[in-house]
């Protein structure tokens, strides 16, 4: 009774994460990238949408791909920089970047109306091209300014997250978010009622952490959560919310090509720490250095 | 009265609940040669079985007291099957120590948490361990696996099965030692899949309507034991304006899975999602849907941390006192967290 072609990945060549992620990100799943500003995460965006673009001989999906740049932070130069810096091989080729460049549709809706719009324009282009990779840079963006903290009876982006999540079911592709954070809030919660509040005290410790702008609601409705932070000037991604690999952290680093692993082993984190998203210590925002 | 309290042999009663004849009603009306074909057994040997059922059954009916209308059941009668309802294991032994030997069949379960506490992974292993044969001190049962959410990853169920079937060949040395061992049939990890039907549900439409159609596909399917929905929630959050008209879509839904639970013995496990609350001046976590939603589960089992610990906090049961027990993620699934000074709290 089980579907065989339930299996299949995006590879993010990053030795580490696609192993613990059985292969890359699955297709039909939702994968959110949080992290504070200038962490990598447009950086790691674009590198996912080359990747998905690039001729599957060279280890891509060879297909299109949708790039919804709400920020407009998508960098068509830095796009090509990357490419060049990390498959030398396929971009030495003549017209090559001029062909993955134009598999990637960017779209910029300006608001949470146009956006919608979009979404269901898009719907109908996922089908008709071979679009093998859906990013939206960033969700939170979206509602930032619409959106209030506390509780809600219905969250502004719920059609959003159901039609994503089936869009990614029906046409087997892998749908990537980024995710703002902001700090955390008085009354940030944590406990449940039948819980006591020992952690008082811990609040002053955890006063430099930030917290994910959508709040549980999105939590909940993302199949995998990546948070991007940076420690004592080191940056890590961590596999925080993933249905089948253990809570690992790997330090990363944003250089010429793209976002690298330092290591591939990870460390496994105990606890709720690979929640945490820490801010500190930033180093440069791409690292140019003589490597390779 | 269920087949487990027959005089029967453990394999004889083995191959009768793998067919899916788990009460001494669903027997009462099978015919010996039906029987046997359906066992695999010999006809003589169906007899025998037939005949301690009937025997079995008489036996219940002198002891069982009178109720006043038909179809009742007395209390005492239900004392006598709570004390024989069967159990799936969680793999975690605090776990399965304060839910009184693991989740419980013919009832209904929610369980709920925060984002990655280990609730699809807690639904995979009740899909892979409701499997376990009987032999094996399991249920030998299918899983029915409903996936609102995309989550279900087959890569993760493999493992689990992977290391669900090295714990039974472990087993089977340990307890079988010498010839016997090499004839209990050990599960191979692609069974255990094979063994789990999965839905994938897009819209509240069709969760609708797939738990409507689940009596029927259980009907045709008598081995299914464990039916897991995760999450009941995905749907419902977004997209749905109307409240009251939620509220009761849901009870509905709570009622009839509830039913299913009953009438074939199954277990059936929700997996619910958290919310924010105000109570009492503050913000806390709640599970989602509602107050009213609150009611529908026979069983709420919240999943929290508790420092860098997992834990589960029996939240309501109408039979098990609130206690929490800390468990563990591992590759291999659930399992029994390793830090031996923490014990289970009794509240």
């Amino acid at each position: 009774m089980q579907n065989e072609y339930l299996t299949g990945h995006l590879p993010t060549q990053l030795k580490g994460l696609d192993a613990a992620l059985c292969g890359g990100l699955p297709f039909g799943a939702l994968t959110e990238l949080v992290g504070p500003s200038g962490i990598g995460k447009t950086q790691f965006c674009l590198k996912l949408s080359l990747l998905a673009a690039l001729p599957s001989c060279y280890g891509g999906l060879d297909g299109h791909v949708i790039y919804i740049d709400v920020e407009s932070k998508f960098s068509s130069r830095r796009l090509i920089e990357i490419g060049i810096n990390s498959f030398p091989e396929v971009f030495y080729l003549d017209g090559i970047a001029k062909e993955m460049a134009g598999r990637i549709t960017v779209l910029r809706p300006g608001s949470l109306t146009e956006f919608t719009e979009s979404l269901q324009e898009i719907k109908v282009s996922v089908l008709q091209h071979k679009v093998k990779l859906l990013i939206v840079d960033s969700m939170a963006a979206l509602v930032s300014r619409e959106y209030e903290q506390g509780p809600q009876r219905q969250h502004p982006l719920g059609w959003h997250i159901s039609f994503l999540k089936s869009l990614a079911e029906f046409s087997r592709i892998p749908v990537v978010m980024t995710n703002q954070v902001r700090s955390r809030g008085a009354n940030q919660i944590s406990q449940y009622i039948f819980q006591e509040s020992a952690v008082e005290d811990d609040f002053e410790k955890f006063d430099s952490r930030l917290v994910a702008a959508l709040g549980i609601h999105w939590a909940h409705a993302v199949n995998i959560r990546l948070v991007l932070e940076s420690r004592s000037g080191q940056r890590f991604i961590k596999v925080a919310k993933s249905p089948m690999s253990p809570p690992l952290a790997f330090p990363f680093q944003v250089t010429s090509m793209g976002i690298i692993l330092l290591n591939d082993d990870g460390v496994e984190m105990a606890g709720p720490q690979i929640n945490a998203i820490d801010h500190q210590g930033h180093s440069d925002i791409i690292v140019h250095g003589d490597e390779r | 009265m269920e087949v487990l309290r027959l005089p029967l042999s453990a394999s004889q009663k083995g191959k009768l609940i793998s067919a899916g004849y788990t009460s001494i009603a669903s027997l009462s009306s099978a015919s010996p040669s039906h029987l046997a074909l359906e066992l695999k057994v010999s006809e003589t040997e169906a007899l025998e079985i037939l005949k301690s059922v009937s025997d079995g059954s008489r036996l219940q009916s002198t002891s069982s007291s009178f109720t006043i209308v038909d179809g009742a059941q007395s209390a005492w009668d239900m004392l006598q099957e709570e004390e024989t309802s069967i159990h799936i294991t969680t793999s975690c032994a605090d776990l399965d120590s304060i839910l009184g030997g693991g989740i419980s069949c013919k009832e209904v379960t929610e369980i709920g948490g925060v984002p990655g506490i280990g609730k699809t992974q807690l639904g995979i292993q009740l899909a892979v361990n409701v499997q376990i044969p009987y032999d094996y001190g399991g249920v030998g049962g299918k899983a029915i696996y409903i996936d609102t959410e995309g989550s279900f990853m087959v890569e993760r169920a493999l493992q689990i099965a992977e290391a669900c079937s090295a714990d039974m060949a472990e087993y089977s040395r340990l307890h079988h030692k010498g010839p016997q061992a090499c004839e209990v049939k050990t599960m191979q990890p692609k069974d255990f899949l094979e063994n789990i039907y999965y839905f994938r549900v897009c819209s509240y439409t069709e969760q609708i309507a797939l738990t409507n159609y689940l009596d029927k596909f259980i009907t045709e399917h008598k081995d299914v034991k464990v039916v897991i929905i995760d999450s009941i929630t995905f749907h419902f959050r977004q997209d749905f304006d109307d409240m009251a008209l939620r509220t009761r879509i849901l009870s509905g839904m709570a009622l009839n899975l509830m039913k299913l639970a009953r009438k074939f013995g199954l277990a059936v496990v929700v997996l619910n999602q958290v919310t924010t609350k105000y109570a009492d001046g503050q913000f806390h976590l709640a599970l989602a849907l509602g107050d009213s939603w609150s009611h529908s589960s026979t069983n709420r089992i919240i999943l929290h941390w508790n420092g860098n610990e997992r834990y589960a906090y029996i939240d309501k049961s109408p039979s098990l006192r609130s206690a929490s027990a800390p468990y563990s993620v591992t590759p291999k699934g659930i399992r029994t967290s390793d830090s031996n000074n923490k014990r289970i709290k009794h509240v």
